[in-house]
């Protein structure tokens, strides 16, 4: 192995530590965690053994390894962009739900009147909001 | 009703971001027919709130600038809570004439509709740019292709609800595409809409404010990614 294996591999390890340790402290989803270990043991025997790219590359039609591990890494990354985004939004929608909270409840006090106010609105208008999950 | 008399149920909602200059006249005009006014700050970074509080009791202020949809929706459910029959949202920078909430809200109090939407093009404008005239035919279009409503001004921020409108909508697009899903919620609603011609005024100032051509491009974009993520 060349010193690229090598830096490859320490770098695929790590992840592979780190994931392995998240999944077992339940940090992150099981299914999740299993996922992306499975994910870095995969690039760990690419790294080792480059040639098994090629072969997989060959029995899908594509002409070389490198090629292969390439196109894999730009539909990952479009995809992972599309739900980084899609993140965002929701994000975005659950800060203005709190600014708007906060500008309703002082309102309430320097102002008053209106029906509805105080802690119990804001379950209410927060829960709209899909809920958190445990990896967020 | 008494209230109908004084227009003491009926709440003008101005959502404002660093309208400081024009917010104190705007809201004494409005007043002087409207009592009940509802400035919402947007998270000005000027007088705009110090302003607003000095014109009107009825200030909210974003404590981070969300956009004048987000604004918007506030305002309403505000007013909402404060007892509104009819809700009607209006510019803060001057664009809009006081005179004209008459009639924006005319059908509203007759039963005739639950939601009046201003059009300048029933109406008439004053001083209307070419580039911007383009643009807002181009809304037009679109609004007619994607939301199926058959609007003659599709991007026209003087509104008005019924209180039974006001509560059905919900604003979720923060930003400038609030506009083309409030289209869509009234479509989908079911409830009986009108339009009514409103005069605009573009002032120097007001221009000065308003969204450039290419902005439009990214309302569109993100009125289409709010569509197809719901």
């Amino acid at each position: 192995m060349n010193v690229f294996q090598w830096v490859l591999v320490i770098v695929f390890a790590t992840l592979l530590l780190a994931s392995g340790r998240a999944t077992l402290r339940g940090t992150i989803h099981r299914a999740q965690g299993v996922l992306w270990s499975l994910l870095w043991l995969v690039a760990i025997m690419a790294s080792i053994y480059p040639n098994l790219t090629s072969r997989v590359a060959r029995q899908v039609g594509i002409d070389r390894g490198a090629s292969l591990v390439l196109y894999c890494v730009a539909v990952a990354g479009m995809v992972g962009f599309w739900m980084i985004y899609i993140r965002l939004r929701r994000v975005r929608r659950e800060v203005t739900l709190l600014v708007r909270h906060i500008a309703l409840l002082e309102a309430d006090r320097e102002i008053g009147g209106g029906a509805q106010s105080g802690a119990a609105a804001l379950h209410g208008k927060l829960g709209g909001a899909r809920p958190a999950k445990a990896d967020e | 009703m008494s209230a109908e008399l004084d227009n003491s149920d009926v709440f003008i909602v101005i959502p404002a971001y660093n309208e400081g200059p024009a917010i104190s006249d705007v809201v004494r005009d409005v007043r002087v027919g409207y009592p009940n006014v509802v400035v919402v700050d947007d998270g000005s970074q000027d007088e705009t709130y110090e302003r607003a509080r000095a014109a009107t009791p009825f200030v909210l202020r974003h404590s981070l600038n969300r956009g004048q949809g987000a604004a918007i929706q506030t305002g309403i459910e505000f007013a909402l809570r404060q007892g509104a029959q009819i809700i009607v949202t209006f510019d803060a920078d001057g664009q809009h004439r006081v005179e004209d909430i008459a009639v924006m809200i005319a059908p509203i109090r007759a039963g005739a509709c639950e939601i009046t939407l201003g059009s300048r093009f029933l109406g008439s404008v004053e001083n209307l740019p070419l580039t911007r005239r383009l643009t807002l035919r181009l809304a037009v279009w679109f609004t007619r292709l994607v939301n199926g409503m058959p609007l003659t001004d599709a991007h026209n921020g003087f509104r008005a609800f019924s209180r039974k409108a006001a509560a059905h909508i919900q604003i979720t697009l923060d930003r400038m595409a609030h506009a083309s899903e409030l289209i869509d919620q009234i479509r989908r609603s079911g409830l009986a809409w009108r339009e009514a011609p409103v005069r605009i005024r573009y002032t120097d100032y007001s221009l000065s404010k308003g969204q450039s051509s290419t902005a439009a491009l990214r309302i569109v974009f993100h009125y289409l990614v709010g569509r197809v993520s719901r």
